[in-house]
Parts: structure tokens; sequence; C-alpha cells
């Protein structure tokens, strides 16, 4: 989706979601927080190789980078709220020590728990993620405040080599509760999960927890959910 | 003969463990460095303990095997990750954790978590073992095996005096 084509869109999370999609390649994984980017990954780029979080707010981001190191041939890319990048935002220090070339760290800044009714974030409105990110030694740290420039910026951040952070400065949009859940449990996104990176060509030791993971399956299949 | 914390690397090796995270502990100064130094391992350097649960989760759904070095101040801070990362998604990792508070403790303020730590395991269905001798050691590898066969966390507890 162009942003020519979003004229009348306003820069929220689920117009940043879509404009993110064209970018995701088919060997990807993409993590997601738990609440509105679940839901808003779920709904626009359904995939085997996502891995949505429904519950352990503030996890994502040590997720994605453990993922990084052990799939180093592998763009991660994590979807993030300012919530939870605040819950632990000590997480950035291990991210900027490690420093994975293949980590692409996205952080959605509304200033409010959006899936809980948009209490405001503590900080009085005066959060800066990338000073904290930065403070925190990461490199390549960047944001993005207007929809003209999502685009353009989203295009350099995904093309670019190296492990790097991008604020979206997002506006609140409460107006899509209930949230809508992928319609499978954690044991089947985990068969799910694991079969696309054994078929994508994931290393060896994921055939073994694969295949521990099929006596759990429930065999649902999801409409629209691709790979 | 190796020492008690090159056996540790060691065994941890043997279980094909290649990803440790690690909130610093001075019973485990040693196996740090040794993590640190070890080209088969990627040591990750955390700032908090639950980062590293969620860290080897991620490991896991990755391919790897992973190791969070702790005390038990920081298993207890990892409740949350520990339920609603690692339960519900049944991602294994093996906790090397220091068994502060318990025999050979000197320091007072350590013994209110020593009382909690077993009953905590217990309440989170984690299983556990403590290893108060050297000669348990060998349990390290039992445990990793336990682990990523079930699919669950497992907690190995080591009391002061085995290592320092």
């Amino acid at each position: 989706m162009s942003t020519s084509a979003m004229t009348t869109a306003i820069m929220d999370e689920e117009t940043c979601v879509q404009l993110i999609k064209p970018h995701v390649q088919s060997t990807d994984v993409v993590v997601s927080s738990i609440g509105k980017l679940t839901h808003f990954l779920y709904t626009h780029c359904a995939r085997d190789l996502n891995f949505y979080f429904r519950h352990g707010m503030g996890y994502a981001s040590a997720f994605a980078l453990g993922m990084a190191i052990s799939q180093p041939e592998r763009r991660v890319i994590a979807l993030d709220g300012d919530g939870s990048a605040l819950m632990n935002s000590q997480s950035m220090a291990a991210i900027a020590d490690v420093n994975p070339p293949n980590l692409k760290y996205v952080i959605f800044n509304n200033g409010c728990y959006e899936s809980t009714g948009g209490q405001p974030l503590p900080s009085g409105g005066t959060l800066d993620l990338c000073k904290i990110a930065e403070g925190m030694g990461l490199r390549n740290v960047s944001q993005v405040d207007t929809l003209d420039e999502v685009d353009r910026t989203l295009e350099t951040f995904f093309s670019a080599p190296g492990c790097a952070l991008l604020v979206l400065k997002v506006q609140p949009n409460l107006k899509h509760f209930p949230l809508v859940s992928p319609p499978f449990d954690a044991n089947e996104m985990k068969y799910r999960f694991l079969s696309a990176m054994k078929d994508g060509g994931g290393e060896g030791a994921v055939v073994e927890s694969a295949a521990a993971a099929l006596p759990l399956r429930s065999g649902r299949k999801t409409k629209g959910c691709t790979r | 003969m190796p020492n008690c914390s090159q056996e540790i690397v060691a065994r941890l090796k043997q279980s094909q463990i290649s990803v440790a995270a690690s909130v610093p502990e001075l019973m485990f100064r040693d196996v740090l460095n040794l993590l640190d130094e070890d080209k088969e391992i990627s040591h990750v350097r955390l700032a908090r303990e639950d980062d590293g649960v969620a860290l080897c989760a991620g490991a896991f759904f990755g391919g790897k095997r992973g190791v969070v070095v702790m005390q038990n101040s920081g298993l207890l801070l990892s409740g949350n990750a520990i339920v609603n990362v690692a339960l519900l998604n049944r991602a294994p990792f093996l906790g090397l954790v220091s068994f502060r508070g318990n025999i050979n403790e000197k320091f007072f303020y350590q013994m209110p978590q020593g009382q909690v730590t077993i009953p905590f395991l217990n309440a989170l269905s984690v299983p556990n073992t403590v290893i108060d001798t050297p000669d348990k050691l060998p349990l390290i590898n039992e445990a990793a095996s336990f682990a990523f066969a079930g699919h669950t966390p497992y907690i190995l507890l080591i009391t002061q005096g085995v290592l320092i």
C-alpha cells in the first residue's frame, strides 16, 4: 500500500502495519507484542513465521533477540508497543551488546496503553524512546512522525544492513475493540511456526522441536493464513 | 581434572546448549568468564533475568537450546516470564540458579528467598533439583535432557560451597 492510496488514513498502528507488510520477506520471522500489534499483524499479514505474543507483556524484544542469535541467516522483525518496550526497556542494552545484524526492531509509540483502553503511559507524555535506545547503546536509531515520511523511511530501514531501531510516532486509535486474536492456541502456533521454519530451511534442531510439538496439533487450518 | 565451573560449561555443551543468558552472580563468576570465552556458546549479558527466559524461548523457536544463569532472586523476578512465555508456549530452557539463603549461606538478607524458592517453583509446576555437592553436577545433563525432551523449563538450584 502506498501513502498516495492512503490520503485519508491516519498514522496509527494499523496503517503502519499495512505499510510494513510489503517489506516482509517470506523467510523473515516477525514477532509481535501483545494486544493490538498481534491483532493487526494477524489481520493484515498472517503467516506461519509470525510469532504472536498473546501474553507476556514486555518480552517480545528479548524473544526476538534470542531468535536473531539462533537464526543468523534469517531476518527477524520485532513489532513492539511503547508500553511493552518501556516495561522491559533494559532488553535494549542486551540488543545493543549483541548488535545482531539481522534484527530490525520497530516500536509503535502512541503514548498510551491502547489495548487496555488508552490509559496514558507514565512520563507525562514526554517519553523519548530514541533517547532511551541511544542511551542503551543502540546504533541506527530513527523516528518517523508523519505518514508522508513512513514509506521512504521503511524502505531505508529494511534495506540497510545491520541492527536498527525505528520508532513510529502513531496516533492512538481506540475503535478496534474487541480485538481479534489469532484463532489458534499456543500449541498450534508452535506447530505452525516450527514447521514453517523447517520448510523454510531452518537449522536442524528445529526438526526435533517440530516433531515434539506434533502430537498437540489441533489440525485446524486458518483462513487466509499463508506462509 | 576440570574444576566445577569447567565441568558445568562442559556439561552444558554436552547437552547441546548453545545460547546462554546471564545476570551476574558471584558464585558463577568463573562460569560466566568461561561462557564469555567459549566459541560454541553465544553468551548474552542481561540486565534482568526475566529477559533471559524470553531470550531462551526465542532461541528455542530458532532451533537452539538455551540456559539462563542467575541468582534465585532473579528466578523469583522471572515468574511472569516463566508462566506466560515459557510454560504458555512450551518453550524449554535450563535454569542454572544459585540457591542463596540455603545451607552455607552467611548473609541474613539472603534467607527469605532461600525459604521460598522451592515452594515458588513447585507452585509454578516447574521441575527442579538441588545440587549441593560437586558429585551431583552430572544432573545438569539429566535436567537438560528432561527440559528439551519435555518442552518445559527445568531449574537446577546450586547451593553455596559447590562452586565457591
